[in-house]
């Protein structure tokens, strides 16, 4: 099996790809090829991983085109996978010179964040919508424990869920044209504390998400639910904040 | 050190082979015999690790630099879990001595503690805290 992968020694862009092949198995994982290939072939080969089970959101990668997770896309099942992402920006459709689609599996850094080296990108601006939306609670040190009953619990069981991975901030075409765009993940996650039933100050997190360079700006094209891994489909949530 | 040498063998075959002793033996079902088999070759895999090579890369996200400083210290577990499995001869919880089928309180109901002097891994036992739940046999 071949892999495509983007190189970038000093980050910043895309310097060249480089070609590897890998002895694939059955089950076998992208993230276990780039193990592969850093192993038994090129040690310079930088990407980040760290639970290999869908848990931690490390290793978002665009893979064939594709934001997903390394570590939960097995390689025999990328060429008949089937997403397709709408309103194609620049990452996703230009093409690498010389990458044969039918042979070879292409690896590149997740779109809309800068490279840091090959597939590492600096995730600060996906982390800082957090920050400027101030998207926590602070209950009282000595606070009794607040209940929930379980059909209030089911109605943010879906946003709990994101794991952070930014693979919806790297399909998001808004996410490429307006480097102020919050995204997905950020809102999704403001809408969780809105609809959670513990939580006194609800509206915050409402007026958060209605912002200007929040809810407004989505224009609804939901490739973040096609490429959600863990079903949070932030885009639900997004068209729920603009109809609120 | 490990940046410095200039050949020696790549620390993946090592990890490999590490994986496998951990997986088949030294995994649930344990015995005297291959318990002191593995922490021979954990040993030995130890001295190879001693004398592993990298490639040249760059100083900036080296992970494969990281993988064998991960490697190291997992070597230095995989001693430790294999030293401890073999004195607890008795089974208890995930430790199932085939050998030792019985849980025995008597000499066992104590953690096992190891500790690094200068180079060399002394090994004790120490009282647990009990008092909170009764101490008895589990059943299914």
């Amino acid at each position: 099996m071949l892999f495509r992968i983007a190189r970038s020694r000093k980050g910043g862009g895309i310097t060249h790809y480089d070609l590897y092949k890998v002895d694939s198995f059955k089950g076998m994982t992208v993230l276990d090829a780039l193990f592969q290939i850093q192993d038994s072939m090129d040690e310079s080969l930088s990407f980040r991983y760290s639970c290999r089970g869908a848990v931690c959101g490390s290793c978002a990668m665009l893979i064939d085109k594709v934001p997903r997770l390394a570590c939960r896309t097995q390689v025999n099942t990328i060429k008949d996978s089937g997403v397709e992402l709408r309103g194609p920006f620049s990452p996703i459709a230009s093409v690498p010179l010389g990458w044969n689609s039918e042979e070879e599996i292409l690896i590149e850094p997740l779109p809309n964040l800068r490279i840091l080296k090959d597939l590492v990108v600096d995730m600060n601006a996906f982390y800082n919508a957090l920050k400027i939306m101030e998207l926590w609670v602070e209950p009282p040190d000595d606070e009794e424990p607040r209940l929930q009953k379980p059909e209030e619990r089911k109605r943010i069981d879906r946003y709990v869920n994101c794991i952070m991975c930014a693979l919806c901030y790297g399909s998001c075409p808004i996410n490429e044209r307006k480097k102020e765009y919050i995204g997905p993940a950020a809102l999704a996650k403001a809408y969780r504390f809105y609809e959670d039933s513990r939580i006194d100050e609800r509206n915050r997190f409402l007026n958060a998400a209605k912002a200007p360079n929040g809810a407004p700006l989505c224009e609804l094209v939901m490739n973040c639910v096609r490429v959600c891994p863990k079903g949070v489909a932030p885009g639900g949530a997004i068209r729920k904040i603009k109809n609120l | 050190a490990i940046l410095l040498r200039d050949s020696g063998e790549s620390p993946s075959e090592i990890r490999a082979q590490l994986g496998e002793i951990m997986d088949n033996e030294v995994g649930l079902f344990r015995n005297q015999e291959t318990l002191e088999s593995s922490l021979k070759a954990i040993r030995f895999l130890k001295e190879r690790f001693s004398k592993i090579a990298l490639a040249r890369s760059d100083s900036m996200f080296n992970y494969s630099l990281i993988r064998a400083l991960e490697l190291e210290n997992t070597l230095d577990l995989a001693e430790v879990i294999a030293m401890t499995a073999l004195m607890r001869r008795e089974s208890r919880g995930a430790h199932w001595r085939t050998d030792f089928p019985e849980r025995n309180d008597g000499s066992f109901l104590k953690h096992s503690l190891v500790t690094l002097v200068d180079d060399y891994l002394k090994t004790e036992y120490i009282d647990v805290n009990l008092g909170m739940f009764e101490v008895k046999e589990r059943t299914y």
